[in-house]
């Protein structure tokens, strides 16, 4: 008992105005120089939880009690928590991208001696390059942020969280944004801070990780903790089972659907960098997409996929290409061009630039095409407009009480379904999908992998972008491999498998 | 009917109509004075010339920009526009029955001053990416130096009497008249309200303010939408110009210099939300009139005058917290 670092007793929030209760009755604890694997689908409560663990809801917004070293904690802010020990990495990059290293990391506390007011940089960036060397950070304590990599930015968060010599380090989904070697980098310096006796609890969906750095793994659904495991009870389909519910068969639903003939052809695309001058994001791409067929780009990322299909969208000024849509050549100079030609995007952010959060789902679906909803006087008419995104929201079952409902109080499935809908209202031949499914749960994914089945089965084109290589295989026809902004490889669907993409990446 | 109910009491506009009809009662039963139709008509007037403008400028907020040159570009306008009628003689059309031909003529070439004006700031906030503060400051700047040029400080005088008849006139009510320029701002917001809410150019603004990106890859061409926003309010902003000068008999230099704030002011009132994406008419009715309500209510309560806008600050503090206390709430939920 007393070996517990943290221990959670029946933790309650509910978000009364909402209706929701977003974790009911969770416990759990920590024992020292322990990592616990923390894992669930998007929306089953772990981000709620790390907020109440890391003081962004502070005491008395939630039921039930923290124990941290045995004592009940309360506490009062995020800089409480951290000063009562409770390191917290959140999963979003978020440093000072114009100061140094050293006082990233030393931010708060730039004093050892916190009565004296002022500082030195010399002494700052000497107790910098002692700390980092001593926790194997191979990092330049002089360096200015903004030059640095993503990877290196995520390191110097942990590195900023490890400063306050917390006794509990809480790393939410550190790995989204890193390479395999940073990846590996950050689990050294994970598992050097175990044997220094900090207990880690290690948040992730993904179940190799879970495998690789974990001692023992809790699963949490629909804000219950389901099971937790030792490291000697691992067991691949029992936590998936656990962590959806129910058995997933078929991820990736079948489809018959016939290819047809070609209905877009691109040749010698290129697209200047917009910053950088004489470079180019995308260079001398060409490629061509028949009707109902998959096509999906595979690559690293900043490879030019994003990139690729942006200008094709009308996204860019500065690119040239010979398009043809039906053996016809187009100019697309716009997005209203692409849309007016028959094509549509699926953004990746989807609340950075797929949809209006404040607005309902009504004026969002519309908003691709507003003559759709137009009466024969001009007018913008409430009828049709209520007839389209109704259609759409059984269409693609949009689970809401109805189509006033703001979108930012839809779960992150619902939203990307909204966002699918809009695109879906400018009746486009062509669809272009940048990670589809990225935030959202299983289910939802499976719902998102039909509806585009069903899509495909009416005709419409798709050109699909995605991280997930499984998702990317058992969805695509054909496949188109870029580096580098050039195009590297092309593969069919019998040859490609997780190795032979992920090669010819590195071509 | 009831979640309706609490709907409609949870809006912006029902918050600010209870003010307005608590701002009324209460100074009613102070001073005998305020509640009288003579009040009404002189607050009904004054409001319109400056409300005629928010509507405009509403159009810019909610498309997430702002303009601080509206009073400036009122003034220039007004003496360039009585400058222009007095310089032609109205067009040669002076003294004849054809007098108002000349007036609109003038009218007409200061709105395209206005239209350039407005281009103007567009080009500096859309194309070259000023922050619309600084771009509109120095705009305010610019016109309030060639408004001097224009007239050395002078007054504009004598303006031709169809257009001071024309502002003057009204429809009698008791024993004063609603003023004609009451009617255009009903008017302008009657026009507002049907393109916000009914037409595609409406939407582009509402989307436009909200998420620039979400709306340009929708298709919508956002440089186009905030070019018209400011271009419109300008050329608007002439002709309220002009018709102040008429109002006042003359083509002062002073005319409109510190509108701008109180126009901030009517629509920060009016629920027109200074981020972008939101707002509209009712609101912006209810606020305008609020705001003018308890700026004439000083004087009748017989304290310091120069406590007044000390008083319209902290109701500007209070109406934009609660709102934005109430919308935070919305988005947590």
């Amino acid at each position: 008992m007393e070996d517990y670092v943290l221990e959670a007793k029946g933790i309650t929030k509910r978000f009364p105005l909402a209706g929701v209760i977003a974790l009911s009755n969770i416990s759990f604890h920590v024992k020292k120089g322990e990592i616990l694997g923390l894992i669930g689908e998007n929306g089953a409560g772990k981000s709620t939880l790390l907020k109440i663990l890391n003081g962004v809801y502070t005491y008395g917004n939630y039921e039930g009690e923290l124990f941290h070293e045995g004592r009940p904690v309360r506490f009062r802010s995020s800089h409480d928590a951290m000063k009562q020990g409770l390191g917290y990495v959140p999963q979003e990059i978020n440093v000072m991208e114009d100061l140094t290293v050293a006082e990233n990391v030393f931010v708060g506390h730039l004093n050892e001696d916190s009565r004296k007011k002022s500082f030195r940089m010399g002494e700052l960036n000497r107790r910098a390059q002692r700390f980092l060397s001593e926790h194997h950070f191979a990092l330049d304590p002089a360096q200015v942020v903004n030059t640095m990599s993503i990877g290196q930015k995520q390191l110097l968060m942990v590195a900023k969280a490890i400063s306050w010599n917390p006794s509990i380090l809480v790393l939410d989904e550190p790995t989204t944004a890193l390479s395999q070697a940073d990846v590996e980098n950050l689990f050294a310096i994970v598992r050097q801070l175990k044997s220094k006796g900090t207990s880690v609890i290690f948040v992730t969906h993904k179940l190799e990780e879970i495998f690789e750095l974990t001692d023992r793994v809790t699963i949490l659904r629909d804000g219950k903790v389901i099971n937790t495991y030792g490291r000697d009870q691992y067991d691949r389909d029992r936590i998936i089972c656990d962590m959806v519910g129910r058995e997933i068969t078929n991820l990736y639903p079948e489809r018959h659907v016939a290819i047809g003939e070609e209905i877009l052809k691109v040749e010698h695309l290129t697209v200047l960098d917009p910053r950088i001058q004489n470079r180019n994001i995308v260079e001398d791409v060409s490629f061509t997409l028949r009707r109902g067929e998959c096509l999906g780009f595979v690559g690293l990322v900043g490879a030019g996929r994003t990139e690729t299909i942006s200008a094709l969208f009308g996204c860019y000024r500065d690119y040239s290409a010979k398009v043809a849509i039906n053996g016809q050549p187009v100019e697309i100079r716009s997005e209203a061009d692409a849309i007016a030609h028959g094509i549509n995007i699926l953004t990746e952010d989807r609340k950075m630039n797929g949809l209006l959060l404040l607005n309902n789902i009504r004026f969002n679906v519309v908003m691709s095409n507003l003559k759709k909803i137009m009466n024969s006087n001009g007018l913008l008419s409430r009828t049709k407009e209520d007839e389209e995104s109704n259609k759409y929201m059984r269409k693609l079952h949009i689970k809401a009480p109805s189509n006033t409902m703001m979108v930012a109080n839809l779960s992150g499935g619902n939203q990307q379904k909204v966002v699918m809908a809009k695109a879906l209202h400018s009746d486009p031949r062509i669809l272009l999908l940048d990670e589809p499914t990225k935030g959202i749960d299983v289910g939802s994914k499976q719902e998102i992998y039909e509806i585009i089945n069903e899509l495909l089965g009416e005709g419409i084109s798709i050109i699909m972008i995605s991280s997930e290589l499984p998702e990317l295989i058992g969805m695509c026809d054909r496949f188109i491999v870029l580096s580098h902004g050039k195009l590297v490889a092309e593969i069919d669907k019998e040859e490609a498998t997780q190795e032979t993409l992920m090669s010819a990446c590195f071509m | 009917m009831t979640q309706n109910m609490k709907k409609l009491l949870r809006r912006h506009e029902t918050l600010i109509f209870f003010l307005l009809v608590f701002i009324w009662c209460s100074l009613s039963i102070i001073n005998r004075n305020y509640g009288t139709v003579n009040n009404l008509c002189a607050i009904l007037k004054t409001m319109s010339f400056y409300g005629i403008i928010a509507v405009f400028l509403s159009f810019v907020i909610i498309g997430g920009d702002s303009d601080i040159s509206t009073g400036a570009s009122a003034g220039f306008s007004a003496v360039f526009g009585t400058a222009l009628m007095l310089e032609t003689n109205c067009m040669g059309m002076l003294g004849t029955p054809n007098e108002w031909i000349g007036i609109v003529l003038c009218i007409l070439i200061s709105m395209a001053g206005g239209l350039l004006i407005g281009a103007g700031n567009a080009l500096m906030v859309v194309k070259m990416k000023m922050p619309p503060f600084i771009a509109t400051c120095a705009m305010q700047y610019i016109l309030n130096g060639l408004k001097m040029v224009i007239t050395h400080g002078a007054y504009v005088y004598p303006l031709p009497n169809s257009l001071i008849g024309f502002v003057r006139q009204g429809v009698p009510l008791g024993t004063a008249k609603v003023s004609v320029i009451f009617f255009l701002f009903l008017l302008a917001l009657a026009a507002a309200y049907i393109v916000l809410t009914f037409t595609t150019a409406g939407r582009s603004v509402y989307a436009t303010g909200s998420n620039r990106i979400m709306a340009s890859l929708s298709g919508i061409n956002t440089d186009l939408v905030r070019f018209r926003n400011y271009m419109v309010l300008h050329a608007v902003v002439a002709v309220v110009g002009i018709l102040n000068a008429g109002y006042i008999k003359q083509g002062a230099p002073s005319i409109a210099q510190e509108w701008h704030l109180t126009i901030m002011a009517a629509c920060a009132i009016g629920g027109i939300k200074f981020s972008g994406g939101a707002g509209n008419m009712i609101g912006l009715l209810i606020g305008t009139f609020t705001l003018f309500s308890i700026n004439s209510a000083i004087a009748y309560i017989g304290i310091n005058t120069f406590l007044q806008d000390v008083f319209v600050g902290v109701v500007l503090v209070v109406v934009v917290v609660s709102d934005s206390i109430r919308s935070n709430r919305k988005v947590k939920a």
